[in-house]
């Protein structure tokens, strides 16, 4: 494939963005810098035949991962005790250093990049075999086929990633539940308005890139991620919330994804069939199963990350409203 | 040059960029920043070069690392926040050098 | 039922971990510390079978979800990979032991307290069997991609396990935790990245027949490589080491210092002697001989210096880490040296899970009893605790490598190396780093011997914490007495000549 003008103008924006983005002065700058960057990369995976990969990224790693920042430094402002001006860039101080760290890294460069030139210009990598094995998996789309049946190992352990993470989230609110008052927010009612309508659309939406999964770019996690979307505005705009983990159903909702899956794939295992083996008059069924269980579950605990980390997880008893310390 | 070339050596620089970042920058939220840009380049990397095929037809393997890959850094993320938001909540600090600066902060 | 689990015993050690995890997320604090307990046995009894089968009827793969690689996943058992699974069952499930007492209402402690013990308990379980179920996915896996999914679970749990604490030390390690662990895991997947870019496969077994020398190979193995090194915390990259195993619970330290540096090494020793054997430079071995070799002289002298057991014991662990990595160079040479580095670096690394695990519980159960981990104030405990000095001596034999323990075979099969190899200077290193670490063993011992401080309170210790460190201390030693056990099953499928080892355990 040969370049056109717009990849030549796209790379060393996104690098320039990248670097803009780690030294910008404030750090609400960079954060934006981020989701703007976040938006570039997408396009270049449009660039490289990726629109799998272009909708996760636009959805989850530049929306999504922005909101948490967002959150986390809006909670972490409010909350400043003095404002501390706060120095750019300091570590170890010195301008050797940064020099030194400079050269490493530039040479490091230098030699991935070389290597990179002395790769074979023409690989087929396993096309072929995906190919000629893509009728026995139940779906069409090349890359759901990878993912859920291929190597659906992978995905299974990467929903307990997600799974674990919430476990994480809690265990490190438990202990002390971050119990700084928050400011009681007013629902706007413009947003409530907009959420009205934005519900239902966003739920549509979900349902739909969950549905084309099989043999378009979507699936459970862009799924997930854009009812966790609405979620996550709902939140901002002062909708309640609990995340009371000591409920039952709340810690089933997060289990389903991962316990579903993890048991679906025991479950079809046995005698000369192998673990996540699924036989094949079933494999489209269990794949639409598994992946409609992951978007409820996906969509909860991103919900409840974002909650993690911008101060809304102070969910039970413990919500005196003072700032307590943490005992050392 | 190809895009897989291009956009592979872009994928190294933004890895380095952000390595450099994550050494050289003391806020939390700033390092957080840099290892989510040190791994958009390791998936710019991988995809570029999923490209090489002479038929037009991109490798889906890598594609399905990419999908892992971006889900997993999103959790860290998540998780490294909710742990930051903890710390500043027991010590006012967003860096290593600030709380150990503080001399209400722990002694380590 | 039976039938599944016999000839699919494999998938059940990995996701039986993963299984109770959920349940014991779901079932809460009393019946899910249950299940864990339960859950430990049943996974010590699986993979003790799966042991005996390897042994039987000799190495085999597995293909998930009936793709064969390279298409899709395959779990790989050989003698290595069911040492390690076995050997994390047992230290597992002494652990597990452990923390059921570890996490139960204290008597005689306020009920603030005991509701922090109670918390930490409730979230304890599920993470640390998602710990252990990565690493059993990282024993198992054939498959460079599907690994870095396993480093990042163990990451993840290991990291919220030291945060689980919730104090500002705690919370803090974990943070410096993080943004190295993650770096590791980063740049390992940049390695894997070059890998499957060059050669299109990432299959252990496949690659190891495609993979040749050049630029490529070497960067791609580098950086997989560096990414590990800092995980296990090698010089100079192990200072966040320290502060995060000792400032986490008891059983958590355990977990840190005895399994997950151990997953790690093993990876690192999976890569290096089967898959990239063929393009490996000698010079690299030897370069990691000299960071370890740093490692064991520093890390010794600074875990003398320090005031608190658990740090020492955690500054212990880099010295120890140092031990492993010896491995490397001594790898060089005629393949009778060979086979003794590699059966000593692996043995010292298991007897070092064990010794180490059970040095951290009663460390664990000294802070229990008496609040705190000063060596200096540990004055009588000899008389008053002496099941947990017992263990505690026990475990430290084998840190300084004493005859009977494990430790002291994996140290005699690698001064063995060095001098097969003709590399004296590591052979004075070993005995060097063993006499150092008998003055940090003995200077706690000492104080433990000396008369008590009259009218000092302490908490009773339940037997089953005491118990169960002894338990473990017990194994390092029994690792020396009966080590053709687990070297013949080192010997299954090893990629270098092993040569018998009856000859000079007599």
């Amino acid at each position: 494939m040969n370049i056109n003008i717009f990849d030549l103008l796209l790379a060393p924006t996104l690098i320039f963005l990248a670097w803009q983005m780690l030294r910008a002065r404030d750090l609400l700058v960079s954060i934006v810098l981020f989701i703007i960057f976040g938006v570039l990369v997408s396009l270049a995976w449009v660039q490289l035949q990726a629109p799998d990969i272009a909708l996760v990224e636009a959805v989850i790693g530049s929306a999504l991962t922005g909101a948490l920042f967002l959150g986390c430094l809006g909670h972490m402002e409010s909350h400043r005790k003095k404002i501390v001006i706060e120095k750019i860039k300091i570590s170890k101080g010195s301008k050797v250093y940064d020099c030194f760290l400079s050269v490493l890294v530039i040479s490091m460069g230098s030699i991935l990049s070389w290597s990179v030139l002395t790769l074979p210009k023409n690989v087929l990598g396993l096309t072929d075999k995906i190919q000629s094995a893509l009728a026995k998996s139940g779906v069409e789309n090349p890359v759901t086929a990878v993912i859920l049946n291929f190597r659906g190992y992978d995905t299974l352990l990467e929903m307990g990633v997600l799974f674990l993470v919430v476990v994480s989230v809690y265990a490190l609110h438990a202990i002390e539940p971050v119990s700084i008052k928050i400011q009681p927010r007013q629902a706007s009612r413009v947003l409530i308005a907009f959420l009205h309508i934005l519900t239902p659309l966003m739920i549509l939406v979900a349902f739909y890139l969950l549905l084309v999964g099989g043999h378009a770019p979507g699936g459970a996690f862009q799924a997930g991620a854009m009812l966790a979307g609405v979620g996550i505005l709902m939140l901002v705009g002062g909708v309640a919330f609990s995340f009371n983990v000591e409920r039952w159903v709340l810690r089933f909702i997060y289990v389903i994804g991962f316990g579903s899956f993890l048991l679906i794939g025991l479950g079809v295992m046995g005698g000369e069939r192998n673990f996540l083996e699924y036989p094949e008059y079933l494999s489209k069924k269990l794949i639409f199963l598994i992946e409609f269980l992951a978007t409820i579950s996906i969509s909860f605990i991103l919900v409840t990350l974002f909650a993690g980390c911008s101060g809304f997880l102070n969910y039970g008893k413990s919500n005196s409203g003072t700032v307590r310390g943490v005992s050392a | 040059m190809s895009t897989a070339i291009l956009y592979s050596i872009t994928g190294i620089i933004i890895f380095t960029v952000g390595l450099r970042g994550l050494v050289i920058y003391t806020h939390f939220l700033r390092k957080v920043l840099a290892i989510n840009v040190m791994g958009t380049g390791i998936f710019m990397f991988l995809i570029a070069l999923a490209n090489r095929n002479s038929n037009g037809m991109p490798d889906p393997i890598p594609h399905a690392m990419v999908l892992t890959g971006i889900v997993v850094a999103v959790s860290a993320t998540a998780f490294i926040l909710a742990l930051v938001v903890r710390l500043h909540a027991a010590t006012g600090h967003t860096s290593f050098e600030a709380i150990h600066n503080d001399d209400r902060g722990a002694k380590l | 039922m039976t039938q599944i689990i016999a000839s699919h015993a494999s998938v059940w050690t990995i996701m039986l971990p993963f299984l109770s995890g959920v349940l014991c997320f779901m079932a809460g604090r009393r019946i899910g510390t249950l299940i864990g307990v339960v859950t430990a046995f049943i996974l010590t009894i699986l993979t003790l079978n799966l042991g005996v089968s390897v042994f039987q009827s000799g190495p085999s793969r597995y293909a998930i979800g009936g793709w064969s690689s390279p298409l899709g996943i395959d779990i790989h058992l050989d003698g290595l990979s069911v040492l390690m699974l076995g050997f994390t069952a047992i230290v597992g499930t002494c652990i597990s032991m452990y923390a059921f007492g570890y996490f139960k209402d204290r008597k005689g402690l306020k009920k603030e307290k005991n509701k922090h013990y109670a918390k930490m308990g409730t979230y304890f379980w599920p993470l640390w069997f998602f710990a252990w179920g990565g690493l059993n996915v990282l024993f198992l896996s054939s498959d460079i991609f599907n690994i870095y999914v396993a480093l990042e679970i163990v990451s993840f749990s290991a990291i919220a396990l030291v945060a689980l604490k919730g104090s500002v030390d705690a919370l803090l390690s974990a943070t410096r935790y993080f943004f190295l662990t993650l770096l590791g895991s980063l740049v390992y997947l940049f390695g894997v990245g070059f890998l499957y870019s060059a050669y299109g496969v990432l299959d252990l077994g496949l690659l190891e027949t495609v993979i040749r020398p050049g630029m490529i190979s070497t960067v791609a193995i580098t950086l997989m490589t560096l990414g590990l090194i800092i995980k296990t915390a090698l010089f100079p990259i192990h200072f966040w080491l320290p502060p995060a195993h000792a400032n986490a619970p008891a059983p958590v330290s355990a977990i840190l210092s005895g399994l997950v540096v151990m997953g790690s090494f093993y990876l690192l020793v999976r890569l290096w002697f089967e898959t990239f054997t063929g393009v490996i430079m000698p010079v690299a071995g030897q370069l990691l001989g000299v960071l370890g070799a740093i490692a064991i002289l520093g890390g010794a002298l600074q875990a003398l210096r320090q005031s608190r057991l658990k740090m020492m014991l955690a500054y212990s662990t880099v010295a120890q880490i140092g031990y492993m990595f010896l491995l490397f160079p001594l790898l060089a040479g005629n393949s009778i040296g060979q086979g003794f580095a590699w059966g000593g670096g692996i043995y010292f690394s298991i007897s070092h899970a064990c010794a180490k695990a059970a040095a951290f519980m009663v460390a664990g159960s000294i802070m229990y009893a008496l609040g705190h981990d000063r060596i200096k104030d540990f004055r009588g405990l000899a008389q008053r605790f002496p099941i947990g000095v017992f263990a505690f001596a026990l475990a430290g034999m084998s840190l300084m490598g004493l005859p009977p323990s494990g430790g002291f075979i994996g140290k005699w099969m690698l001064l063995k190396a060095a001098m097969l190899t003709g590399q004296w200077w590591y052979a004075l290193l070993i005995v060097a780093g063993s006499i150092l670490a008998a003055c940090y063993i003995f200077r706690v011992l000492e104080i433990t011997l000396k008369a008590a401080n009259p009218g000092e309170k302490a908490l009773h210790i339940p037997l089953r914490m005491q118990l169960s460190s002894l338990a473990m201390s017990f194994f390092a030693i029994l690792l020396g007495l009966a080590a053709t056990i687990p070297l013949e099953i080192l010997k299954i499928d090893s990629p270098v000549f092993f040569q018998s080892m009856e000859g000079f355990i007599k």
